[in-house]
């Protein structure tokens, strides 16, 4: 995964950030935190499968919102079937 | 026969190094920090090179490069190799490093560790379930250092 990538994760999916180190970038939803993943500020492609995992995201899924056809009321979607957002 | 070395600098499978070889003993082990290598000699000669073989693809980190941190368990890490990248993983946490090198993956996966150790702890009460059991399996592995 390139970091232009990951950047476009972290706008469609509206992930609070913080920089430091590292970029640190987490999921958000009526208050509470659901997923987390980070990425370095040095060089060389990032783990995407990592990432998917720590986002709790399928290729396709991943695809879908680097892609511009999930946004992140489909994300919630998606961990509200995955049972991480419980209703 | 016991092989001579000074200095070591640990460096990824397949770099080479000069380094003065007396004689004998083909493996040693260098312990470096948390990181543990094997080399081998491959030349007896007065100023053979030394190849490293056989980095290990998993191991155990004790040592997260914080000094607020103190590892109660050892982290078992795997290392792959993804192109150009090499990755660190702790796959109990979903946490990662990645670096140019395998020091540079383990580095950044020790720091990683420790950054996620106090953003959990910060978010504690916004978390959700799947997070909260991170911070739990978190809790196996690492405690706060008391302060003097």
């Amino acid at each position: 995964m390139k970091v232009r990538e990951f950047e476009i994760l972290v706008n469609k999916l509206e992930l609070k950030t913080r920089d430091s180190r590292d970029r640190h970038a987490w999921f958000e939803h009526e208050g509470t935190v659901f997923t987390r993943t980070k990425r370095s500020h040095g060089h060389g492609d990032l783990p995407q499968h990592l990432i998917r995992q720590q986002l709790k995201l399928s290729e396709q899924e991943l695809a879908g919102i680097v892609g511009c056809t999930l946004y992140r009321a489909d994300y919630v979607a998606i961990l509200r079937r995955k049972g991480i957002i419980k209703p | 026969m016991t092989t001579t070395i000074d200095d070591i600098q640990v460096s990824p499978a397949g770099q080479q190094f000069p380094r003065p070889i007396q004689e004998g003993q083909q493996h040693v082990y260098l312990h470096a920090g948390p990181f543990l290598f094997e080399l081998q000699a491959v030349s007896h000669t007065a100023a053979a090179n030394l190849e490293i073989q056989g980095a290990p693809a998993s191991l155990l980190l004790g040592n997260v490069s914080d000094p607020r941190l103190r590892v109660r368990v050892p982290i078992p890490v795997r290392i792959v190799r993804e192109g150009n990248t090499f990755v660190a993983s702790f796959d109990a946490v979903d946490e990662f490093g990645y670096g140019q090198n395998r020091s540079e993956a383990l580095e950044d996966l020790a720091k990683s560790i420790a950054a996620l150790y106090f953003s959990l702890a910060a978010q504690n009460e916004r978390l959700g379930e799947d997070l909260k059991s991170v911070r739990s399996r978190l809790d196996q592995y690492l405690e706060r250092r008391l302060s003097r």
